[in-house]
């Protein structure tokens, strides 16, 4: 048993180890000769680089986004989904089904979706004579977009926790409001929002992590484009050790990002301190 | 007068809910169906609603082409990430739940904070590494990347449903002469069936969705797997889009499957596996 434990700890923290190894030399991969130990060099290169602060931006622009419309879309699909559909209950569950789709193909479908010149939204946009725009073409419409495919992608796990933590609460908590004389609305926001709270928290913090994680999509829509309007922290790393070859300078960009996002995830945490973590 | 405003919301929230399911399911409608189009009819405007089928976007790709080589890495990859997931995950989380060790906490909140970790981190180390080894471009070279994302999981999700098992049972086992692995192997394991079930499924889906590891350790040769192999059509010249279609509908068609036949496995599994 505990050989399997210290098989694990030696999978995942070796490659850790490594990149930071990894971020403290020159190393890049076409030329490795010229492969020395550099300290902190490419940490200090990368925070005075003008791209690593517009993804990082860009990063933030995106998570901030994406949680935030995924925060209030999930859970407010969840709270209308908690009903009663008799028959039809199965049909709840066809709202989770984007969770299983490759983001792969989430990029290729709407990619197709909306090319302009064959996709069908421009077309049904015209048609219903709604604002048309050149989404993949526009620096602040691919954004926009690419945090709606994230919406997407996304919500059905919002909406998953959100009902899980719902059908914790006791029948008698629902009656109890109702003979107080509270209608639906008033119930949700003095009683099923405090009561969510915890599970709220466990979402956000899925969705930030998931948020400044994205790649997939990215990748695939826009590839960080037009010109960098959509290069998120993690495409940049990406391009900079495998476009580039920069082996060092990326691990330094991964290693970054890492720390905000611990930092982030350490105040969620304080936060959820304050409540009781169970579910 | 309460009643008809009553009503009325409720209308509301039917044609909310009716909407928002639309949005959810016509780009997967819209994909599955393009796949069976021809290449006129794919990207026709006005969209062709109604057409005839063809299995030609298939045909293309899967027979003439190489794609059905990389269905079935997609499937041996996946199949192989569960497996390995799944007995060294399993046997980990045990030994984390049932027996006294001085660092259970340690790794457990270890194992918490890898799933933070961005796969970007871990995928230039592991380039480099597999690179030094000889296994860029290869099916296990992938099933050992993809461990460091699923194993975690695994030994999230077992470890949650071991808890729940008494120990008496393990006990009453080891009494009747089983040894410690005994106990673990006969009586315990198959107790946690549902959790097998959940955190096999789910890993699944992990696994054979994954993009960015396979993309750098096997993005060019022949371990390729389903997702890169779609992304790549992408890249040439004139993208052949029903031949897109058919491969991501390739791509999705298993999962969707899965999940309809086990979906309340795979959601136990994900809400396992989010929720501490």
């Amino acid at each position: 048993m505990a050989p399997t434990a210290l098989a694990m700890l030696l999978v995942f923290f070796y490659p850790l180890v490594m990149s930071l190894w990894t971020s403290f030399h020159y190393d890049v991969f076409t030329q490795p000769e010229r492969y020395h130990f550099v300290g902190l060099r490419n940490y200090a290169v990368m925070l005075r680089d003008d791209l690593f602060w517009n993804a990082l931006g860009k990063s933030f622009i995106f998570f901030v986004g994406t949680v935030a419309s995924t925060m209030l879309l999930g859970t407010a699909m969840a709270l209308l989904l908690d009903r009663e559909l008799g028959p039809f209950n199965w049909v709840k569950t066809l709202y989770l089904l984007p969770m299983v789709i490759a983001p792969v193909v989430v990029g290729i479908q709407w990619r197709f979706m909306l090319n302009d010149t064959f996709g069908v939204i421009p077309y049904l946009m015209k048609a219903l004579h709604l604002p048309t725009r050149a989404w993949l073409t526009d620096p602040g419409g691919a954004m926009v977009l690419l945090i709606g495919v994230d919406l997407w992608y996304f919500t059905p796990i919002v909406i998953l926790l959100v009902s899980a933590g719902l059908a914790t609460v006791p029948v008698e908590v629902r009656e109890a409001a109702k003979l107080d004389g509270a209608d639906s609305l008033q119930t949700v926001r003095y009683v099923l929002l405090p009561i969510l709270k915890p599970i709220l928290v466990v979402a956000l913090l899925i969705r930030t992590i998931g948020g400044l994680r994205a790649f997939d999509t990215i990748f695939i829509i826009t590839e960080g484009g037009p010109g960098r309007a959509t290069e998120v922290a993690n495409l940049f790393a990406y391009k900079l050790g495998f476009r580039f070859f920069d082996m060092g300078k990326a691990s330094a960009v991964a290693w970054l990002l890492l720390i905000i996002a611990v930092a982030l995830s350490g105040l969620y945490l304080r936060a959820l301190r304050g409540h009781t973590a169970t579910v | 007068m309460r009643r008809r405003l009553l009503r009325l919301s409720s209308v509301a929230i039917f044609l909310l809910l009716a909407g928002y399911l639309l949005v959810v399911l016509f780009p997967i409608y819209w994909i599955v169906v393009s796949s069976f189009k021809i290449p006129v009819d794919t990207l026709a405007i006005p969209p062709a609603w109604f057409f005839t089928p063809t299995l030609d976007a298939y045909l293309n790709v899967f027979a003439l082409n190489y794609y059905f080589r990389y269905f079935m890495n997609s499937a041996v990859v996946s199949a192989g990430t569960v497996a390995i997931a799944l007995s060294f995950g399993s046997l980990a989380a045990y030994a984390l739940d049932r027996v006294p060790f001085r660092f259970s906490g340690l790794v457990s909140y270890a194992l918490l904070t890898t799933r933070m970790i961005f796969p970007i981190v871990y995928a230039i180390p592991l380039f480099t590494l597999m690179q030094r080894v000889n296994l860029l471009e290869t099916r296990s070279g992938l099933i050992i990347a993809y461990t460091t994302f699923s194993l975690p999981y695994a030994v999230w999700i077992m470890q949650g449903f071991f808890n729940g098992i008494p120990t008496e049972l393990d006990e009453a086992a080891m009494i009747d002469g089983c040894s410690r692995f005994g106990a673990f192997w006969r009586v315990v394991l198959p107790v946690a069936g549902p959790g097998l079930a959940a955190a096999s499924i789910f890993i699944l889906v992990l696994a054979w969705n994954e993009f960015l590891f396979a993309l750098i350790l096997a993005g060019g040769g022949d371990a390729k797997t389903l997702p890169v192999a779609a992304a790549q059509l992408i890249g040439q010249r004139e993208i052949q889009w029903n031949e897109l279609c058919a491969v991501a509908t390739a791509t999705i068609v298993p999962m969707v499957f899965f999940f309809i036949l086990f979906q309340r496995h795979l959601i136990k599994g994900m809400i396992a596996g989010a929720v501490k």
